[in-house]
């Protein structure tokens, strides 16, 4: 009666142990096949790829955009076909503000203040591509993290970890189909986040009708600040392109390069300024050279400033106010400021 | 209760019948006596017990011997209380003052007051712990050796003063475990606490919301805004404007922006003039 009973207790023992094995395997393969699909793909060119949707593809969703304490929701549309993209870009929250980007302009509005700015788009297939040996650069690591889900679509996790404290790590969680960036974070040293950006829903329409880029019709009233056109170094006579290329670097911190100067006034006021762009090929900063004598500069634009992620330093020299701005560290727009040297 | 006519059995008789040391005994004298005594027959059931599961044989438990055990538990009034490990010398002091209330001889409250000792030590060593599942087992490997230096049950109410203080200390390291999460001890002092325990300058996490309490200053969302704030002073940058100028015209130019496309832009909307100005 005794081993009946036991061997029956084996028996339901071994079948209950099997229908374990048997639900753990359904939920263990698909990770073993997601993980092996996963290998498969490089983090790096995911992030290409991730570059290439964002231009691409038509989207349209809601994201949340976290600065420091700040959140803000904002409304995304965009379009892409042969003529090119059309952007738009509109705050939920307070004021309405947006900004309207298309082949050849953008606009940003304040309705509160009646203001636009308005600046010269680039066309965006000549910026340049990021970076071909960033992984070879030791300036970061790509490495997947485990799979995740974002606004209700399962994502690939990439780390892009930095080398030094010269620059922000970076997540991005990337849609598995259509590549598209739907989370982003940017990191400082090992568990400060400085900037995010999470899609709460999205969608790839076919098509977005174009009047949904148009201005609206009440901004006339607006005051609208248009920038002169700027010099570019290249292509210039020789006299102009030395008056161009008057921005040197003496010692930059490891893996930021120069890659465009321009020479022109600044929309606010009349004051000529070199513009110097340097990249690390994620991170870039901008360096303006403001030609004034010491007198005429506003002593508040000294020292570090803040907006989120952003860093903004400013230097004063003898002839010229010096301001570096970029999407990194604090030290880094430092150092890089501090590296400055004007050809006289 | 126990019956007249036969002599009282000491609790060393009771440990030599455990032991099978019969020599000397009237044995079924000792038995009739044990019969009609029901605190030595509870005894007598919980004994067997220890003894069981410190062979690791298979115990049968009725509702009977838990009712008998939920008792015996009760009447043992310094392990019935939940207390926390910050006042355990109390509980020591607690269980000194109440021996002299307990049924057992004058040589089991020194092997009791021992056994104590043995898992203050080890309180005192598990303190750090975190995990209380893991704080009789020690203890109870302590137990069994030095259950293997005397015979068995000459170490019988060794084995239950130890058992015992293993119940007290899965209750103590209950609270520890409590104590660690941050919890109050209110939350177990549900209905077997009967000391009023004071908290001891820790963060306690029930003490961080108070009935009716204002709710924090937040800025209304028309309010808020991001805006250039120097690092140093916390205050805002008087030159906004330039730096937005800057910002917006880094960002049109980034090579890298451009990865992200408009989403970078987000800084620049997110910015909010009139906000910094109130």
């Amino acid at each position: 009666m005794a081993l009946p009973s036991m061997s029956n207790i084996w028996l339901r023992a071994s079948v209950f142990s099997m229908g374990c094995a048997i639900a753990a395997g359904m939920s263990v393969v698909p990770a073993v096949w997601a993980g092996a699909e996963q290998r498969e793909l490089d983090p790096a060119n995911l992030v290409r790829e991730m570059s290439m949707a964002l231009k691409m593809l038509n989207y349209e969703g809601k994201f949340v955009h976290v600065q420091g304490s700040n959140v803000t929701a904002m409304h995304i549309i965009h379009s892409s076909d042969s003529k090119g993209e059309l952007e738009r870009l509109i705050s939920l929250d307070g004021e309405a503000r947006e900004v309207i980007r298309n082949n050849s302009l953008v606009t940003c509005i304040w309705p509160g203040t009646q203001s636009v700015v308005i600046s010269k788009s680039k066309p965006r297939d000549l910026l340049p591509k990021l970076d071909a040996n960033l992984t070879t650069g030791n300036r970061y690591a790509f490495e997947f993290g485990k799979p995740d889900r974002v606004a209700g679509i399962p994502t690939h996790v990439v780390n892009v970890i930095p080398m030094d404290k010269h620059r922000y790590g970076y997540r991005f969680w990337i849609d598995q189909t259509s590549k598209m960036l739907l989370r982003s974070m940017l990191l400082e040293g090992h568990d400060k986040i400085v900037e995010q950006v999470l899609f709460t829903e999205i969608e790839y329409p076919d098509s977005i009708s174009q009047a949904r880029f148009d201005i609206y019709p009440n901004t006339t009233q607006l005051s609208w600040l248009e920038p002169k056109r700027a010099l570019a170094a290249s292509g210039l006579p020789k006299a102009l392109s030395d008056k161009v290329d008057r921005v040197g670097f003496a010692d930059l911190p490891m893996g930021y390069e120069e890659v465009s100067e321009t020479y022109s006034p600044m929309p606010s006021n009349s004051t000529p300024v070199s513009h110097v762009m340097l990249t690390d090929g994620m991170a870039s900063v901008s360096v303006y050279v403001e030609y004034l004598a010491k007198s005429e500069h506003n002593l508040s634009a000294v020292g570090l400033s803040s907006m989120g992620a952003m860093n903004a330093y400013g230097m004063s020299l003898e002839n010229a106010l010096i301001t570096a701005v970029g999407e990194v560290p604090a030290e880094t727009v430092r150092a890089i400021a501090m590296a400055v040297k004007i050809r006289q | 209760m126990a019956n007249s006519n036969l002599p009282p059995i000491s609790e060393e008789q009771l440990s030599q019948l455990m032991d099978g040391e019969w020599d000397g005994l009237n044995s079924s004298q000792c038995v009739a006596s044990i019969c009609n005594d029901e605190r030595l027959r509870s005894k007598w059931s919980r004994y067997h017990l220890i003894r069981d599961c410190m062979k690791s044989e298979p115990v049968h438990v009725n509702n009977q011997l838990l009712a008998n055990i939920s008792a015996a538990i009760d009447d043992e009034q310094t392990y019935s209380n939940i207390t926390p490990l910050s006042i355990f010398s109390d509980v020591v002091g607690v269980t000194a003052s109440s021996e002299s209330d307990d049924q057992v001889s004058e040589n089991s409250e020194d092997i009791h007051t021992e056994a104590i000792e043995t898992v203050s030590a080890f309180i005192a060593k598990a303190k750090p712990a975190t995990a209380s599942a893991t704080a009789p087992a020690p203890v109870t490997a302590s137990a069994t050796a030095s259950a293997t230096k005397n015979t068995f049950w000459g170490t019988g109410l060794k084995g239950f003063a130890v058992a015992a203080s293993v119940a007290a200390v899965t209750v103590v390291g209950m609270n520890v475990w409590q104590e660690h999460n941050a919890t109050s001890v209110n939350s177990a002092a549900s209905s077997i606490a009967t000391h009023s325990v004071v908290s001891n300058g820790g963060v306690d996490a029930f003490s961080l919301q108070v009935n009716g309490s204002r709710l924090p200053q937040v800025d209304f969302v028309s309010n808020t805004g991001a805006f250039w704030v120097s690092p140093q002073t916390a205050e805002r940058v008087s030159d906004e404007q330039r730096l937005n100028m800057f910002l917006s015209q880094h960002l049109e130019n980034s090579p890298t922006a451009s990865r992200e496309g408009l989403l970078s832009y987000s800084r620049l909307v997110g910015y909010d003039d009139q906000a910094a100005e109130q």
